[in-house]
């Protein structure tokens, strides 16, 4: 029964101790509303690219017209380039993605492609590691 | 003195789990706070300070990490003495003795700690903490808005159950004597798909917890754009696949083991594990939706608090005993407590989901019908129906004594009659669905789509009339065939379009069109099986032919084509129970040849006499299976009585239900990233945002 008790007071000093360790010292994890609003927008642009893919392929096994495909992709990728626009308005320059040059519409066809190369890389077909822009 | 100790462990996990679950929920309270004041970055927040200039809200939402791990470990601790217990037979643990026996295989005394009440409690609370501790360590980093509060909601799920431990079901109770031996597993839950079907199960179960927490926690927090959709998407789709296993498995077993020939009775506990899995389905669909489209937002929220809902009702259900079923060997007191459980978070959830109305405006309308967003919304609703049929037809019995003081129940046929024709239109959606682009498709895309699988399905007609007058099965079928047309369809444009693109190898081609696509690809594997299963389904309820006989030894009987001959009773002892078998052998009725011995027996147990168990004898091909129920015998054995049926295309069901798994692991398995640029990769994007095109 002691030793019982010993056991369970050993344990508990170490359980409480651990739950209640961060409240007393320093913590890694940061939150910031900067943060969380950048993840957002890259959340709709990531989101903006794949309905361009999704519909690319839907066009190309003949699911959606050519009218519907040039209506619906000229949406798309404006709300794409805006999305972009808005990352780099509101939370600095291009950042990897070329020459502060490069117009909107280009950077998205990059950001495209580069997508689509990295899909690619598949194991059947060797595993190059896809070099960063 | 160690299952002391075991016992204190869980009322410790309770305790740091109460503390945890507070400390997460003002931990994201304040974080929220701090966010709204001016969107400053929270630890720069003066009020909020402690001397070392950490925010309140990141100690308290750390603190909520660091006791998800110490209950998840003080838990497993507990886990693990009872196995010890169950392993070394001591039976002075009350659970122990009612749940396993000395000669009980080591297999099976592994498994009894689901076989019981407080073990199964117990196993549950272990899933759900490893869970809990898988959620925290892959979102802690990527979503720190929401972990606060996905941490407190696990917790507080994890509370109940450590709360129904530590006061109601304590498995580590002792009865004040060493008995010398105990009573037994129930032999019902003696047989290999009781010990894997109720882990899937559970898995299922207790993993629909972390969808619903991510729901919770985006209410609470007002983050309600799409990132907590794209992190659950996941995290609910590896669940729905042990759902989808366990259900399948469970039909095994009832097929095994239950003898009444069939797989799915429309039980009470089935449909208590059926009821989550539509509304999961549904929530997979309609999901992707809301990714896609940005609509739906208070349908997605409202179905994975619905999920999670009915599998708390489900679990109720199976402990309160409101419901008699042949799932009942864990009926106890508990119920009460579920049932406060449930109301709590009902009425909680609803009232946030009111609460946070106006920030679940949709940022679409959906563009035209003939679009995979109308078929997916009508798939919805029809999912919707199916569940509240087969809900109300699994509480009838109860509402009726309740109104009239006259129990009336609900059988198969009503379930049937109600749910088949809507499953019937929800095959066609699964065939309309795919075909469909996002947004609209026109007229000519249509006819280009729909011309083939049409076609087959047409064709197909005339021929299904050959095997029945009856229009159902052929309706049934012809719809079978639609959908597995448009999925070859699918498959053999896409790998066409790969090959013109790209001037790959046909086989090169498929697999890069899958591995690409794992998703879309994933999900046609999945429609695939789920064909598969109704085609077994159609087959068994309208093909399936069967006779009630007693043979003497050496006499035979005929049945759709097949001889059954009664050879002889034999006996055998096993370590915990008698089997008594009967040896049948089986032959083509107009050739004589000899196909098969098949060996239909019943299990007496020695702790459970009066408790005989039915093991059929099988002999399963994919056209039919010959299923033979030995009913009893007279004397030795000179006449035995037998229940045979021959059922046909029933192997699909299980050949269906494996493609289901593996069409979600193509689903789920991860696809190739593109890589982010440098600010974009230090900002807490959802760990589980994979790239591919969304479908199915």
């Amino acid at each position: 029964m002691w030793l019982t008790i010993a056991l369970i007071s050993v344990f508990s000093i170490a359980a409480v101790g651990y739950v209640i360790l961060p409240l007393f010292g320093r913590t890694r994890t940061v939150v910031s509303a900067e943060g969380e609003e950048l993840a957002d927008l890259i959340t709709r642009k990531e989101v903006a690219l794949e309905a361009i893919r999704e519909l690319e392929f839907d066009h190309g096994v003949g699911k959606i017209e050519d009218a519907d495909f040039e209506r619906f992709n000229r949406i798309l990728r404006l709300r794409a380039i805006r999305l972009i626009e808005r990352i780099e308005a509101e939370f600095g320059g291009p950042d990897g993605l070329g020459p502060d040059t490069v117009q909107l519409d280009e950077r998205l066809e990059l950001e495209i492609s580069r997508r689509r190369r990295v899909e690619e890389r598949l194991p059947n077909e060797g595993c190059r590691s896809f070099p960063q822009e | 003195m160690i299952f002391d100790f075991a016992y204190l462990t869980l009322v410790l996990a309770l305790i740091l789990c109460a503390f945890g679950m507070a400390a997460g929920f003002w931990g994201g309270r304040l974080g929220t706070v701090e966010a709204e004041q001016g969107a400053l970055p929270s630890e720069r927040l003066p009020s909020s300070k402690l001397p070392n200039g950490v925010s309140w809200s990141t100690r308290l939402t750390e603190s909520s990490f660091h006791s998800i791990y110490a209950v998840c470990g003080l838990v497993g601790i507990a886990a693990v003495i009872l196995w010890y217990g169950l392993l070394t037979d001591q039976f002075q643990i009350a659970y122990i003795w009612n749940s396993s026996e000395r000669s009980l295989p080591t297999f099976y005394k592994f498994a009894a700690i689901w076989g019981g009440q407080a073990g199964s409690l117990l196993f549950w609370t272990l899933l759900l903490s490893l869970f809990s501790t898988a959620t925290a360590l892959t979102f802690r980093s990527s979503q720190r808005t929401l972990m606060p509060y996905v941490n407190g909601t696990l917790l507080a799920s994890l509370l109940f159950f450590l709360i129904l431990l530590v006061f109601s079901a304590n498995p580590f109770e002792q009865i004040g004597l060493v008995p010398s031996d105990g009573r037994g597993l129930n032999p019902l839950l003696q047989n290999y798909w009781m010990v894997i079907h109720p882990v899937m199960l559970y898995l299922g179960w207790v993993g629909l917890s972390v969808p619903f927490a991510f729901a919770v926690a985006a209410l609470l927090s007002k983050r309600l754009d799409r990132r907590w959709v794209r992190t659950v998407r996941r995290w609910t789709l590896i669940p729905w696949m042990f759902l989808s296993a366990g259900i399948i498995m469970g039909s095994q077993w009832a097929y095994m083991e239950l003898g009444w020939g069939g797989y799915w009775a429309w039980d009470p506990v089935e449909n208590a594990s059926f009821l989550p899995w539509l509304t999961a389905t549904a929530f997979l669909h309609s999901v992707i939706i809301q990714e896609q489209r940005g609509i739906l937002k208070v349908w997605n929220v409202t179905l994975i608090w619905l999920t999670f809902t009915l599998v708390i009702l489900g679990t109720f259900t199976t402990r309160s005993g409101i419901l008699s079923s042949v799932h009942s060997f864990a009926q106890s007191p508990v119920g009460p407590y579920f049932l406060v459980f449930l109301a709590v978070t009902t009425v909680g959830f609803l009232l946030l989901l009111f609460q946070r109305l106006p920030y679940l405006q949709g940022e679409n309308e959906i563009d035209s019908i003939s679009s995979r967003e109308g078929a997916f919304l009508a798939n919805n609703w029809l999912f919707a129906g199916i569940a509240f049929v087969v809900l109300w037809g699994t509480f009838y019995p109860m509402f009726s004594e309740i109104l009239t003081g006259e129990r009336i129940s609900v059988a198969a046929p009503w379930f049937n009659r109600v749910a088949g024709p809507l499953f019937l239109l929800l095959f066609v959606l699964m065939g309309v669905g795919p075909l469909l682009g996002w947004r609209r498709t026109g007229a000519k895309a249509l006819r280009r789509q729909f011309t083939w699988p049409v076609a087959a399905a047409l064709i197909s007609i005339p021929f299904l009339l050959f095997t029945s007058r009856n229009i159902f099965p052929v309706v049934g079928f012809a719809v079978c065939i639609f959908v597995a047309a448009t999925i070859v369809q699918e498959f053999v444009r896409g790998t066409i379009a790969r090959r013109r693109s790209r001037g790959e190898p046909v086989a090169s081609a498929l697999w890069g069109l899958i591995r690409r696509n794992g998703r879309r690809y994933g999900g046609y594997v999945i429609h695939f099986g789920i064909v598969l299963i109704g085609v077994a389904i159609i087959g068994n309820e309208f093909y399936q032919s069967t006779t009630h006989v007693t043979l003497a030894e050496g006499d035979a009987v005929e049945l759709s084509g097949y001889s059954l001959k009664y050879v002889a009773l034999e006996s055998k002892q096993q370590s915990n129970h008698t089997e008594i078998r009967a040896n049948l052998q089986v032959s083509d009725a107009e050739t004589g040849r000899v196909l098969a011995n098949i060996f239909p027996r019943r299990n007496i147990y020695d702790k459970s006499p009066d408790q005989p168990t039915s093991e059929v004898g099988l002999r399963m091909t994919p056209a039919e299976d010959v299923y033979v129920i030995l009913n009893g015998w007279e004397g030795d054995g000179t006449s035995a009585t037998f229940t045979i049926y021959v059922n046909p295309l029933t192997m699909w069901m299980w050949v269906g239900g494996l493609l289901v798994v593996l069409g979600t692991v193509v689903c789920v398995w991860p696809h190739p990233q593109p890589a982010r640029s440098s600010r974009e990769a230090t900002s807490p994007i959802p760990g589980g945002a994979a790239t591919g095109p969304a479908s199915a």
